[in-house]
């Protein structure tokens, strides 16, 4: 090969290498930046399975967590979906709320043996003492509803009419 | 019927050579004693042939044969007229142009030997006193084309005499030719049983064409030996890529293995999460209570008159801050407020987050942090 290549022209030796370092500059490119996005891809998988048996090592523990969590309480005064907005309900009727107050779903969590509900509730047009015992009321079902998010809004300010906006939050465990 | 010569091959030419005629050139041996180089050797014979010859060295077709560690060299030139112009020209693309005996001088020969080259007209005898030397003398007799072969043993004999005492004499009927079988050195000659082989540098001294030009052509080689390497180079970063293509196109398959299996994993994983964070946010709920009203009892404790709390917010992801908004008629009073809620033993620091007046009325707001555990619920359940 090299006497062949020595045996051509100047002409054509030059066109030789052109052609060859242009294919080697393109394909050596190309294939670089497919392995390099390979090597990528492998280095994130990687670390994902790594991850995942982290995880999987971890699920006896987890699951003897969830189950202890689940054993502390007792299980009929946790709260669902519905039976937390009724007693949120019943919270607000008692401290003379109920026809100022609206009560919505929230987005919550789920797993197979535990959940967390929760509730958007918004009273208008109440003052401090109402609010007061509203709170009072929710707070003597604690642990198992519980108040996550509290603004509390005087409109116009130093008006005795507050509004008031909470997201309570209760768990649920299953049979 | 031959079949047709291939428009293209891979099979490089062979080389081309050029053998002048021996009778043109005149012949002699030189001392050139402890000279270390090939370059040394080169002044030195053409000191010699300056001295020698009858005419310039730019009247001349020279040229000289020196091997490592030799006491003389030797050095032969031809008066450049005669050679027409057009036979120099047909030299301008050949790899060598030399004397026919000179495709011999590096023949492995033992000690008082004599090679008898058979140039149809002409007879050449190089004889080798020691054989680790250049040849002692180089004689060539002109024959006549018609000579017999009682002239031709006579002219033979002559030559051995001239030559001196010989233990070995070979005779050559051949002309010495190019050989492309041999693999030593990079142009090898062969001459009936006699071979010889030379390096690049070592043809260009027995070379006898200009210097100049011969100059010119190592240059060329220079830029070709370049441009061979960058080829050679270039020919193996495309081996490399195919390499590395190949190991891609395997890796892809053993990671689209590996991504299955992640896959196949990521619910069972997800759940295991979700049953995790669930545990701890029960935890919290639990165990973390957010307590703003106890939080608002404790800052309003120290409010001055002229303060008025527009808004409090507080969310469970920052149990033990409040933060408060409010305005005032007499700004100092924010100040003060501040002072005095610091002063509290359950607040671990209050920050007056934004403070804006207008129209003789200031808002502010403040974040007021308390200490871990210092604010204790009012209603136990």
């Amino acid at each position: 090969m090299k006497a062949f290549f020595l045996s051509r022209a100047v002409r054509e030796k030059i066109l030789m290498v052109a052609l060859v370092v242009a294919a080697a500059a393109m394909w050596l490119s190309g294939a670089g930046k497919r392995a390099g996005k390979l090597w990528r891809e492998v280095r994130n998988t990687s670390f994902d399975l790594k991850e995942q048996v982290v995880v999987l090592g971890q699920k006896d523990d987890i699951e003897a967590r969830t189950k202890a969590a689940g054993e502390r309480f007792d299980r009929s005064r946790t709260f669902d979906q519905v039976r937390l907005q009724s007693e949120i309900n019943t919270i607000a009727n008692a401290a003379g709320l109920g026809a100022k107050t609206n009560i919505s779903g929230a987005p919550g969590e789920r797993s197979n043996q535990l959940a967390v509900n929760s509730a958007q509730v918004s009273i208008t047009g109440a003052d401090y003492e109402a609010v007061g015992r509203f709170y009072t009321e929710v707070q003597k079902r604690a642990p198992y509803i519980g108040i996550e998010q509290f603004d509390l809004l005087a409109s116009p300010p130093n008006s005795p009419n507050l509004r008031q906006t909470l997201r309570i939050s209760s768990f649920e465990i299953a049979k | 019927m031959t079949s047709p010569k291939p428009r293209f091959t891979f099979e490089a030419p062979p080389p081309k050579i050029v053998l002048l005629p021996d009778a043109q050139f005149f012949t002699r041996v030189v001392p050139v004693g402890d000279a270390g180089t090939a370059v040394d050797v080169a002044t030195q014979a053409e000191l010699a042939l300056e001295a020698l010859a009858p005419f310039p060295l730019a009247q001349m077709y020279h040229g000289h044969f020196w091997k490592e560690g030799a006491k003389h060299a030797l050095i032969y030139a031809a008066y450049r007229k005669r050679f027409t112009t057009d036979q120099a020209e047909d030299w301008t693309d050949a790899e060598v142009a030399m004397p026919s005996f000179a495709a011999v001088l590096k023949a492995n020969v033992g000690r008082a030997t004599t090679l008898v080259l058979n140039g149809g007209e002409s007879l050449t005898a190089v004889h080798w006193n020691d054989a680790d030397d250049v040849p002692a003398s180089v004689t060539t007799r002109v024959l006549p084309p018609e000579a017999s072969d009682a002239e031709r043993t006579a002219a033979r004999d002559e030559l051995l005499r001239a030559a001196g005492e010989s233990v070995k004499v070979e005779d050559v009927d051949v002309l010495p030719a190019y050989d492309p079988e041999s693999d030593d050195g990079d142009i090898a000659f062969r001459a009936g049983r006699v071979t010889a082989a030379f390096t690049r540098e070592a043809l260009d001294a027995v070379d006898v064409r200009d210097k100049e030009d011969m100059a010119a052509r190592r240059r060329g080689r220079s830029r070709d030996l370049l441009l061979w390497r960058i080829f050679l180079g270039s020919v193996a970063a495309i081996v490399f890529a195919l390499v590395l293509e190949l190991a891609t196109i395997g890796g892809k398959f053993w990671q689209k293995g590996r991504v299955a299996l992640v896959n196949q994993r990521a619910p069972m994983v997800a759940e295991i999460n979700k049953a995790n964070d669930l545990a701890t946010r029960i935890e919290e709920l639990s165990t973390k209570r957010l307590l703003p009203f106890e939080m608002i009892d404790l800052v309003k404790s120290k409010q001055p008159p002229s303060v008025v709390f527009t808004r409090v917010t507080a969310t469970s992801e920052a149990l033990y801050t409040l933060d408060v908004r409010g305005q005032t008629n007499v700004p100092n009073d924010i100040v003060a407020y501040q002072s005095l809620l610091n002063g509290l033993p359950e607040v671990q620091e209050v920050t007056v987050v934004e403070q804006d007046s207008r129209g003789g009325l200031t808002t502010f707001r403040l974040k007021v942090v308390f200490k871990d555990g210092a604010v204790k619920p009012d209603i136990q359940s």
